[in-house]
């Protein structure tokens, strides 16, 4: 039994539910809750990947993604408050101003 | 089965579980803690993957740092009754079905391929971390600051009141 194939099946599921949010959620909070999922999946299978490939790089690279998982959460928040203010809602689908016809 | 293979496997669950509140509860709050009990079950099994201070970072900024700030955020906004947003539209279920079929089609090359045995890998404790991350990872380090920096520049810069304009 491959303890890698199933770890990494485990990091593919958890992507998928994170898509399945953004995919089936229409508030832009939630719709943010999926993208730190699948974020994290991706870390996780990294981290994974390392340990089998014997090295450190996979580890780096993880950190490296919780910066930018940081910065990405904190642009998104400060966009939703201001969605919010806007219209008193955050769901995406009133926000459709841009649409031609 | 050892005793960690089985110990991972129930932390897989309990992140399972966290997922699952995430896509499915109706109260903001309620998916905020399966939020966290999603990022403090993959932490353990950093730990048992052997990344330890990746782990700690992972329960230090993920659930110390963004679920307080997914939290503060529902509290501004005073989100207090249920959410109805989930939308299972034709075009959210052709979406859905594309999704399943490349993520099951992952699946299988996964299964296809010759994945190397599992084994554990070097332990990645904060000494040969940044070790690594100040001599040959620098510049995506240093880029990593950078991109921080003009985030909270940003993040300030939209968040306040425009009264302005």
């Amino acid at each position: 039994m491959n303890y890698t194939y199933w770890i990494l099946m485990l990091a593919l599921l958890y992507f998928s539910i994170g898509a399945l949010v953004v995919l089936f959620r229409r508030n832009a909070l939630i719709m943010l809750m999926g993208l730190e999922l699948m974020l994290n999946s991706a870390n996780f299978a990294l981290i994974t990947v390392g340990n089998v490939v014997d090295s450190l790089e996979g580890q780096v690279f993880a950190l490296v993604i919780l910066a930018i998982a940081a910065a990405e959460v904190a642009l998104g928040l400060a966009i939703v408050i201001n969605l919010y203010r806007l219209r008193g809602s955050a769901n995406i689908d009133e926000f459709n101003s841009l649409k031609s016809d | 089965m050892t005793l960690t293979a089985v110990i991972f496997t129930i932390f897989a669950l309990l992140g399972l579980w966290g997922a699952l509140v995430v896509l499915f509860a109706k109260r903001p709050v309620y998916n905020a803690l399966g939020l966290l009990l999603n990022f403090v079950s993959l932490a353990a099994m950093y730990i048992m993957l052997n990344a330890p201070f990746l782990g700690v970072i992972q329960i230090i900024v993920y659930s110390g740092a963004i679920v307080v700030f997914f939290l503060f955020v529902i509290m501004i906004l005073n989100l207090r009754d249920p959410l109805t947003d989930m939308d299972l539209s034709f075009k959210g279920l052709a979406a859905f079905i594309m999704m399943i079929a490349t993520l099951s089609l992952l699946g299988v090359y996964l299964y296809v391929i010759k994945l190397p045995s599992w084994k554990l890998g070097p332990e990645g404790s904060p000494a040969r971390l940044g070790e690594l991350l100040l001599t040959d990872y620098l510049i995506p380090f240093e880029l990593a600051s950078l991109l921080l920096l003009v985030a909270i520049v940003i993040a300030v810069v939209i968040g306040k009141k425009g009264e302005e304009q």
